[in-house]
């Protein structure tokens, strides 16, 4: 690989001077914006920012790119993090609908998925059917729990458990048919 | 083996979704154990993705987040005066809050919803003038945001009653300041609510998004015996563009899903 095809978590890796600060510039944004958006407001972003910041400083030794993207990575990070502060608090998954016609559901997220067209999650997700999709996109993006889904779309919790696990699992088939240069570029 | 097999990846899944519970760790483990051929983070990297695509085009961090970050970081950078000097649009007079207050207020909104409660006189107060807070209680002012109107990318709606009889006498308004993604709502004669019985649910809907699924903005109550209430807004989500405030009355702890049979009040953005 040419040095300068490397990523800041690469970089990072191999204790590359100024590779922290590449780092933070690179994935400050991505960290702070998966705070905001699953983390209910009442905490400090910026503390739980650097919690995962502390957490990337540590495994960044442990970056695949044949496995997955930086960004992908630090995310899996940062979620990891989020998960663990919001079961610490105890508190309610963040909610977005105020819709009470579960029969409008075949039209949902089509404004969500708009947002990630430029990336290879969306060539993705065409593979999933559109009910699995929509599922993994309320619980991936919006933040609604395994449950919340089940009582916001009128569908039994078990088939929306299987139906995320399936549409994930179709998912991963798919980066791996793509290969490592979809994932790890 | 393959019951083992769909379990451990539902466990996987769960963990990477939204997290497992105690027990269920342990279950996991000791499946993994079992299952040595199984990848134990292929669908954290899965989700991943899908976090770092939705998150593309995100907002650089401001400086004193920046510095904090260089300075966690193995040999890192020291924090000096110049790396954590306020921002330059911090307004002549105010003293420049420490970022942590800056996030304080919404730790009081997150419970019950920050109060701040007067009592006695008419409401004489200009709606066009910033949300300062106020209190004749032991409330800290200082637990709020401050919110100017005058500050560009703010928005000031006056609330309206709505169909239910809890906003019958309502008035006030809610600054919204889209910048720093933080707000304030001001509440007179809103009816006071128990707890136990029933809470407020504050809901943004914004231009930017579909109409069906507004932001959640949390959940507040109204005491007894005040005049006024301010209550600092806990946005779920960011807002981009809100058009709309509405005020729902829903069962304690608010609900994923509003059925909007009880709207207490609105208050619309006017262009």
């Amino acid at each position: 690989m040419d040095p300068g095809d490397e990523s800041p978590l690469q970089r990072l890796a191999r204790d590359e001077p100024k590779a922290a600060r590449a780092c933070v510039d690179a994935y400050a944004p991505l960290v702070r914006a998966l705070v905001e958006r699953l983390l209910h407001a009442d905490v400090d972003a910026d503390d739980v920012v650097q919690e995962v910041f502390i957490d990337l400083w540590k495994g960044a030794h442990r970056f695949d790119p044949s496995k997955a993207s930086d960004r992908g990575f630090v995310a899996m990070i940062a979620r990891r993090r989020i998960i663990d502060r919001r079961r610490k608090q105890d508190r309610r998954i963040p909610t977005v609908a105020m819709s009470n016609d579960r029969d409008r559901a075949s039209q949902d997220h089509v404004h969500t998925l708009g947002r990630v067209e430029a990336g290879p999650s969306l060539e993705a997700l065409q593979v999933v059917p559109e009910d699995r999709r929509r599922w993994i996109m309320m619980s991936v993006v919006e933040g609604y729990s395994h449950s919340d889904i089940a009582r916001a779309t009128g569908t039994p919790l078990g088939t929306v458990k299987s139906g995320i696990r399936r549409g994930l699992i179709e998912m991963r088939r798919w980066f791996e048919r793509k290969g490592s240069q979809e994932v790890g570029s | 083996m393959n019951d083992e097999r769909s379990e451990l990846d539902a466990l996987l899944v769960r963990r990477a979704t939204e997290g497992l519970r105690p027990d269920e760790t342990d279950r996991l483990e000791r499946l993994l154990a079992r299952h040595p051929e199984v990848d134990p983070d292929w669908a954290d990297r899965v989700v991943g993705e899908l976090d770092a695509d939705w998150s593309a085009g995100a907002p650089a961090v401001d400086d004193l987040l920046r510095a904090r970050l260089l300075a966690s970081a193995p040999g890192g950078e020291p924090m000096t005066r110049a790396s954590h000097s306020p921002g330059p649009d911090v307004p002549a007079g105010h003293r420049p809050p420490a970022a942590w207050t800056r996030w304080m207020g919404w730790a009081v909104a997150a419970g019950l919803g920050a109060l701040l409660l007067t009592s006695g006189g008419p409401d004489t107060a200009d709606p066009r003038t910033a949300l300062e807070p106020t209190s004749t209680d032991a409330s800290d002012p200082a637990m709020l945001p401050v919110v100017d109107p005058a500050r560009p990318g703010t928005v000031v709606a006056s609330w309206t009653p709505g169909s239910d009889a809890t906003g019958a006498d309502v008035s006030g308004e809610v600054v919204w300041d889209a910048l720093r993604q933080i707000g304030l709502m001001r509440f007179r004669g809103l009816a006071a609510n128990a707890p136990d019985e029933f809470q407020y649910q504050l809901w943004i809907f914004d231009r930017e998004r579909d109409e069906r699924y507004p932001v959640d903005g949390g959940v507040f109550d109204m005491p007894a015996g005040v005049d006024e209430v301010q209550v600092a807004i806990a946005a779920r989500l960011p807002v981009g563009e809100p058009t709309l405030f509405a005020v729902t009355v829903e069962r304690p702890g608010g609900v994923v899903v509003s059925d909007r049979s009880r709207i207490a009040t609105l208050a619309e953005v006017l262009e």
